[in-house]
């Protein structure tokens, strides 16, 4: 296998991990719009490579009741998009933010040989 | 774009149509749920431009990235559901069948229960292989065969005795105590089998049904 392949299946499995708790953190700050959180993903090219494939996640997370939207007037042009964490989102993210600075710190600690 | 839906460029529609494609796989009302999605992000990127170029509409493309990769994205997220052979009611289905057909296994119905209770055990992964070598000679005709020994007639022990002239008597004195234990002890033991089976199967079902549901939530997609 190709050394790129590899590391791309390995972002790909990293990524698995963390990146729906990614979006529901940026949906924690207020509703968005897909296309601010898909750019707001983006701009390293390390969370999401391209911004399409941030919507059948949006779409998983609609589907498991964290995340709601709705569609809304707007002034000029089609109606848009909004996305809004649920309770269920708020409570999932925390969960995660209480299992991801642990788990985190021991991967880096470990990396870095500094182990007890 | 400023302006009704029907005024999106052919680029962008043919791209709609390539992401729906590629699509196919996904469940209709996910699919539709995605392009919905893809199709806002697309309006609402060259709503913003006062008179988008050709350039400008193939660059929120281009952001978008190939169709192909949205619709990988998607099959990761894809719901597992549980296979059918390791579902929680397989267990009691087959212990079932295998006790019930074997008990009147002698007649075509119930021979078919037990089959089909058989084929359930080995082919689903809940049992390890000596367990459904279990299941198969214990929760079985075996057992009931055994049992079958000791109440028909020809299981009961006769004494047979010729006396001085050449006549055979042969009295039946009744079930001997071994055939009754033996009965009574493949019953035990063919029930013993089956509470086995069936507990196991159920605890490892379980287990599967939770491992099921971890790997999806962790995945973004749900139950």
């Amino acid at each position: 296998m190709v050394q790129g392949d590899v590391e791309t299946r390995l972002l790909t499995n990293l990524r698995r991990g963390a990146l729906e708790y990614c979006v529901l953190a940026l949906l924690r700050r207020g509703e968005s719009y897909g296309l601010d959180i898909a750019h707001a993903l983006s701009t390293d090219g390390v969370l999401i490579t391209s911004e399409g494939t941030l919507y059948p996640l949006l779409s998983r997370l609609r589907t498991g009741g964290l995340v709601t939207t709705s569609w809304q007037e707007s002034t000029s042009g089609p109606p848009r998009r909004y996305y809004r964490l649920t309770k269920d989102g708020v409570a999932a993210l925390e969960s995660f933010e209480r299992a991801w600075e642990p788990f985190r710190d021991a991967v880096d600690r470990t990396l870095n040989g500094t182990t007890p | 774009m400023i302006g009704p839906p029907n005024t999106r460029t052919a680029a962008v529609e043919r791209y709609l149509r390539d992401l729906s494609a590629a699509l196919g796989g996904v469940r209709p009302d996910e699919r539709a749920d995605i392009v919905a999605s893809v199709t806002d992000h697309i309006d609402s990127a060259l709503d913003g431009i006062e008179s988008p170029t050709p350039d400008d509409v193939q660059r929120v493309l281009d952001g978008l990235g190939d169709p192909m990769a949205i619709a990988a994205s998607a099959a990761r997220t894809e719901s597992r559901r549980v296979p059918v052979p390791e579902r929680t009611w397989v267990p009691a289905a087959a212990v079932l069948s295998l006790l019930l057909g074997g008990v009147l296994f002698f007649l075509v119905v119930p021979m078919v229960l037990w089959l089909a209770g058989l084929i359930l055990l080995w082919v689903s992964p809940l049992w390890r292989v000596w367990e459904k070598a279990l299941g198969t000679l214990l929760v079985a005709p075996l057992g009931y065969a055994l049992v079958g020994s000791v109440f028909f007639p020809s299981g009961y022990v006769e004494s047979c005795s010729s006396d001085s002239t050449g006549v055979v008597e042969c009295t039946s004195s009744g079930p001997s105590w071994l055939a009754a234990a033996l009965g009574i002890g493949a019953i035990a033991g063919a029930f013993a089998a089956a509470g086995y089976l069936w507990w196991a199967g159920t605890r490892r079902a379980r287990e599967r049904g939770n491992q099921f549901a971890y790997d999806l939530t962790t995945d973004g997609s749900t139950l």
